[in-house]
């Protein structure tokens, strides 16, 4: 279900804390502050003097209509929950967004997502980003762990879903760039020896991130390369696709 | 106060905590460890909030990497020992 949040910006674009005010009730104990450092952090715009240019632009783009059609169809084909969706600008000003990322971002629950999107999207772009983070919703959906009891493990095998999710439905020039940092033999060696070590290290634990980012030293995108490794070998020895998976528990991708 | 005269603060605090207030209302507060032409960078005195999901890549583990436009700061300001 798409939140027209276009409505929201054109009125409160300037006052982001007023329109996060909006979302308290999807966040538990979470002030209307919290909740907005959090999505900044994670690619939301800042106030920009030409910021309501790019909502314009936006608009005028159409993406709130892409946005409804595709998930309309991804709905369809993974049985997945009606969820708000909640679109805003990205943060145009962040350099690592626009150099590594296109200037695009997101960010999924079980419950709701994000999209956080430049102009300079295009409408495939955003279909793959969709794709992306909506079967993250779908993951957590049919796989019957609560994300709070989620392990290094856990989130490999959701990240290479999503990823796979993109290759199927758009094919190779859709994934994200750093999927081509690595030969499958990298990969291999990466993940014997720097991740599967820590398979059963904590969500909320600091190494979970740095695994996943590959910060502070090691291989740039490290879980998320690895993640989409195991699930494509897996893919492709049980000759399955995406949506055969979703309830697959974590640890049969290492069978 | 300008772009300019932000700027020249940032470059001067560099390795500093300081406490830096936006127009969009919010305060930040780490230490400057990086300053470019429009942004400033903060290594946050404490870590945030997690409030949990999952990202596309860009997210919490580029919090370092985390900056505030030049053009967004109202105010700027050196802390005091008593913060940190």
């Amino acid at each position: 279900m798409i939140i027209r949040t276009d409505k929201w910006l054109l009125n409160s674009y300037d006052k982001p804390l007023e329109l996060c005010k909006q979302l308290i009730g999807l966040f538990e104990n979470a002030t209307t502050y919290e909740i907005y450092e959090y999505l900044v952090l994670h690619g939301m715009y800042q106030p920009d003097k030409d910021g309501k240019e790019q909502v314009r632009q936006l608009k005028e783009k159409r993406i709130w209509d892409i946005v409804v059609e595709e998930e309309k169809k991804l709905q369809q084909l993974w049985h997945g929950p009606d969820i708000p969706i909640f679109i805003f600008p990205s943060d145009a000003h962040n350099e690592i967004l626009k150099q590594e990322f296109n200037g695009k971002a997101g960010l999924a629950f079980k419950d709701k997502l994000f999209l956080f999107i430049s102009t300079d999207n295009s409408e495939m772009e955003i279909r793959a980003l969709l794709t992306h983070e909506y079967n993250h919703v779908c993951r957590l959906t049919h796989y019957q762990k609560a994300e709070k009891d989620y392990v290094l493990l856990d989130t490999l095998i959701l990240e290479g879903l999503a990823e796979s999710a993109v290759l199927e439905r758009f094919g190779q020039s859709y994934l994200s760039h750093w999927m081509s940092f690595y030969s499958e033999e990298e990969l291999e060696q990466m993940w014997r020896t720097k991740v599967s070590p820590y398979i059963h290290t904590r969500k909320s634990s600091i190494d979970h991130d740095e695994i996943l980012y590959g910060l502070p030293d090691s291989p740039r995108m490290l879980g998320y390369c690895v993640g989409y490794y195991l699930v494509q070998k897996f893919i492709k020895e049980q000759h399955s696709t995406v949506g055969e998976l979703l309830n697959e528990p974590s640890q049969s991708f290492l069978k | 106060m300008s772009v300019q005269h932000f700027h020249a603060m940032c470059h001067k605090y560099r390795g500093r905590a300081v406490e830096i207030r936006t127009h969009d209302g919010r305060v930040h507060r780490g230490i400057i460890h990086r300053v470019t032409p429009n942004r400033v960078y903060l290594q946050p005195l404490a870590r945030r909030r997690n409030l949990g999901g999952f990202g596309y890549g860009f997210g919490w583990g580029w919090g370092w990497g985390f900056g505030i436009a030049i053009g967004a700061i109202a105010a700027i300001g050196l802390l005091s020992l008593f913060w940190w």
